[in-house]
């Protein structure tokens, strides 16, 4: 599967296609580059270049993000038609991030307990030693919250949506707690979206898992994003309670949420926790009253006068129902802007998988009678047709 | 009382007669059973816990459905209850069992189309009961389609149907892909399989119909021939499934050609690899096939864009059901499906010695069916098919097509599908009284019950294939 891209046995028929050859050199290495170079007719074709990529059961597409530590691709369960998604772990990169393994291997085990639908699933962990990669197959997302706020007018969700995806990350983070797992990295950027508006909660590498013979929620270290910290760890705080990080962490989120901005900002980390250290913090006047009142209380100075998710939920802002007088903030389109629907990106891949596979069995050296089986019905049953055909017609003059 | 009421969910109720059937791939065993206290035969489904890879929840999903939903097209369930290690269902006896085991059993290159109109209609009725209620089955398919031992046609397989409305809204679309959907995905409609954010809806249930249309007509369901990732390129690139007959078969050369001098596989026609199936049937029924213009146009309207198709309400308005026009299928299918024996009291009496898990298979020699020649209205080719049905009993059908090629046009003897061709000419025709049409099917429907001799006197005395209108 992983021949050049020159043995493709498509030398002969159209100039087109030779031309695509050439192309595909580059396109191997995904640089988008060629794309705009080609005619719109003609990219129809490009996509039948792609060399089909198989690892265990599983098909692989385009590239969804790429991170610090490898590629996420798209890929398909050829048993179960299932969408997913791969996130490939280099073992060179890995070792190269502090506490990278270690992180790596924290979430498989996590991940792999846990069951809900606000919760990214992982469905499978594969390893290739030849090349050093690991493959953690898991649920298809459309995209990541942050990808949305960001293509969305003013960086905000409207209310409505903001509310519905609140209430999902209380849910999934409600579970995550009662499984003694504190998260301490909630952000836009680790909530990602499905297909059918789920919101599922990533990124386990810097979570913490509670000895289950523990008490109380007490955390000592804590390796989240900056801006979503809570001010005792902008203290340096020697202990502090986990699930009231993760309180924290999902005030500053509603707070994106709605405003499109952070309720601490800093040029640098420093600055940055020195404000956050300072509890100082301003809620826009135009933001409602009873949403202000919930965000003042997430972002509680003391952990202890923060409500905890049960409580979160009786907050008048919370039970209410936003009218849905704007337009949905939609995932931003996949494919360089031009597929709003997030189509399946591995199809071109199955296309050169069994376009491939019928070629095979011909005799390689010679490309045109092989060319000429694939596409050609098996001859007797071409013979039988015209003899069925035939003796049909014969019927029909007798009678 | 009601016999529901009756069935009260206590184990010890109900004597366990023989293994029919398999559900739930292969974790569920469907046994026959009677109920000791009315005595009446009755089919468990019997969900093993701790063998089953089940997914508990959709176990737990399918019993809610069966008893949430009423209508006489969805299988009903009388109650369901946990008996040691199982789940146990209890549910009618549909003594044909499913249109697959049909199939699988008797009809081995497809059901006449007289026949699945009577099946399809039904099914249409209960899906649109379902879609009126925003469900969506998603895995319509033969295999789901259940018949009773009179005649009537239940939906089964409520695992994997969902609902539309989400939180209490009703969506236009939904994007769920159903978890263990692996043996429903040839009848998935290439909207469900994309799994992109256009979603699906109830129209995702009218594609799987037109393939079951297809899967009862050709005898194999489309795309079974090639791996499942061929199946899905196939569906998403528009490749469009068909009934596959002698005219459609005409043009399938004349696409063949096209495609092999290389030429026309640029300008995006494919050729329909999943039509090989057709070559490997015998030329007798190849030929003789031939389905009305209105049951390809039927599968057509089913398998177009999603946008386009029809819903369940409006196909039961399709021209392809004007041929059985109200008449019930309750008397009519098991007519139809003779020389098939239903599962039924009869069958099984006068003791109940079999073995619990026996095959159903030695029950149906027990049925002694007296007539089989159902299609046949002239009596002197009854007694040559008969014989040659001695012969060739796997063959029965394609031997009893054999025999009517060589009979002159004159004989009043033809085929199920030539009879149709000329129900549908006789209905398209203007001079075709509607006082006698009216009458037909009543008489034919009185006849019914009391068998196939009376029938047959019937069609004898009116010239044509009139006893199927």
């Amino acid at each position: 599967m992983e021949s050049n891209p020159t043995d493709v046995c498509y030398e002969s028929d159209h100039t087109a296609e030779s031309e695509f050859n050439v192309i595909n050199y580059f396109n191997d290495d995904d640089s988008n580059l060629f794309f705009h170079r080609v005619d719109s007719d003609q990219i129809i074709y490009q996509p039948r270049q792609k060399k089909a990529k198989l690892f265990g059961q599983y098909i692989m597409g385009d590239i969804l993000g790429e991170g610090s530590y490898g590629k996420v691709k798209e890929c398909l369960d050829s048993k179960t038609l299932c969408r997913r998604a791969v996130k490939i772990l280099k073992k060179k990169k890995l070792r190269k991030i502090p506490n990278g393994e270690a992180n790596v291997k924290r979430e498989i085990g996590l991940l792999r307990h846990l069951n809900h639908q606000n919760v990214i699933r992982l469905y499978d962990v594969l390893h290739n030693e030849e090349k050093q990669k690991m493959y953690l197959v898991v649920e298809y997302c459309v995209g990541g919250l942050q990808d949305m706020l960001d293509y969305a007018p003013g960086k905000k969700f409207p209310i409505w949506q903001a509310h519905d995806y609140f209430h999902q990350l209380l849910r999934g983070l409600e579970y995550l707690h009662s499984q003694s797992i504190v998260h301490k990295d909630i952000k836009p950027g680790n909530l990602l979206i499905a297909t059918n508006e789920v919101v599922k909660i990533t990124d386990l590498g810097v979570a913490e898992v509670l000895d289950i013979y523990m008490t109380s929620d007490i955390c000592r270290t804590s390796q989240g994003s900056p801006a979503f910290q809570p001010p005792e760890i902008a203290n340096g705080d020697e202990e502090f309670s986990g699930f009231k990080v993760d309180i924290w962490s999902s005030g500053v989120t509603l707070y994106n949420f709605t405003t499109g901005k952070y309720p601490f900002e800093g040029d640098n980390i420093f600055r940055l926790f020195e404000n956050i250290a300072s509890g100082e913090y301003t809620i826009p006047n135009e933001l409602d009253s009873s949403l202000a009142e919930l965000l003042r209380h997430l972002l509680e100075y003391n952990p202890a006068n923060r409500p905890t998710i049960k409580e979160i939920r009786e907050y008048s802002w919370m039970r209410r129902k936003h009218p849905q007088n704007t337009e949905r903030v939609p995932s931003p389109p996949a494919n360089d802007m031009l597929d709003a629907h997030h189509r399946m990106s591995v199809l071109p891949y199955l296309e050169d998988l069994h376009r491939v596979e019928s070629t095979d069995d011909g005799p390689s050296d010679d490309d045109k009678t092989s060319k000429h089986h694939q596409l050609a019905p098996p001859s007797p049953s071409v013979a039988k047709k015209q003899a069925v055909q035939k003796s049909k017609k014969s019927t029909c003059r007798q009678s | 009382m009601t016999f529901t009421d009756q069935v009260q969910p206590n184990a010890g109720d109900f004597n366990l007669l023989a293994c029919i059937g398999q559900g739930c791939y292969n974790s569920a065993t469907i046994s026959l059973a009677r109920h000791i206290p009315n005595k009446k035969l009755l089919a468990i489904k019997r969900v093993h816990l701790e063998v089953c890879e089940l997914d508990f929840t959709s176990v737990v999903h399918e019993i809610v459905m069966h008893q949430q939903l009423r209508h006489k097209n969805i299988l009903e369930s009388y109650c369901a209850f946990v008996h040691g290690n199982e789940i146990w269902l209890t549910l009618p006896l549909m003594g044909y069992g499913s249109c697959r085991d049909l199939l699988h059993a008797h009809f081995m290159t497809g059901i006449p189309e007289l026949t699945i109109a009577f099946i399809l209609r039904e099914v249409l009725n209960g899906l649109d009961y379902l879609h009126k209620w925003n469900i969506i089955h998603r895995s319509v398919q033969a295999s789901h389609i259940l018949i009773s031992a009179n005649g009537e046609v239940c939906l089964s397989g409520l695992r994997h149907c969902c609902s539309m409305i989400v939180n209490g809204v009703i969506r236009p679309k939904i994007h769920d892909f159903p978890s263990q959907y692996v043996h429903s995905l040839q009848w998935a409609s290439p909207e469900l399989l994309e799994q992109n954010l256009s979603g699906y809806n109830t129209k995702s249930d009218i594609y799987s119909v037109g393939i079951t249309a297809c899967e009862l007509a050709n005898g194999v369901v489309p795309f079974a021939d090639m791996p499942l990732t061929q199946m899905l390129l196939e569906k998403v690139e528009g490749t469009i499934p068909r009934l596959l007959d002698s005219p459609t078969h005409t043009n399938i050369t004349s696409i063949d050609d096209g495609i092999s001098d290389g030429s026309s596989q640029m300008s995006g026609h494919r050729r329909s690899t999943h039509e090989s199936i057709y070559y490997e049937m015998p030329a007798s029924v190849r030929v003789l096939r031939n389905f009305s213009n209105s049951f390809h146009n039927f599968v057509k309207t089913c398998l177009q864009h999603a946008a386009n198709r029809p819903s369940a309400e409006q196909l039961m308005q399709h021209n392809y059901f004007k041929q059985i026009r109200k008449r019930s299928c309750q008397y009519m299918l098991p007519e139809l499906l003779r020389p098939v024996a239903p599962i039924m009291e009869s069958t099984i009496i006068p003791d109940e010695r079999i073995s619990i898990g026996g095959p159903v298979e030695s029950l149906i020699p027990k049925f002694q069916w007296v007539d089989i020649d159902e299609w046949n209205f002239g009596s002197d080719t009854s007694k040559q098919s008969a014989q040659l049905r001695e012969m060739f009993p796997a063959e029965r059908t394609y031997s009893m097509m054999n025999q009517q090629d060589s009979i002159p046009e004159t004989s009043t003897a033809k085929t199920p599908t030539e009879s149709t061709q000329t129900l549908q000419k006789a209905f398209n025709s203007p001079d075709t009284s509607p006082k006698s049409r009216k009458a037909t099917p009543k008489s034919s429907r009185k006849a019914a019950p009391k068998g196939l001799p009376e029938l047959k006197k019937s069609s004898e005395s009116s010239d044509g294939p009139n006893w199927v209108e």
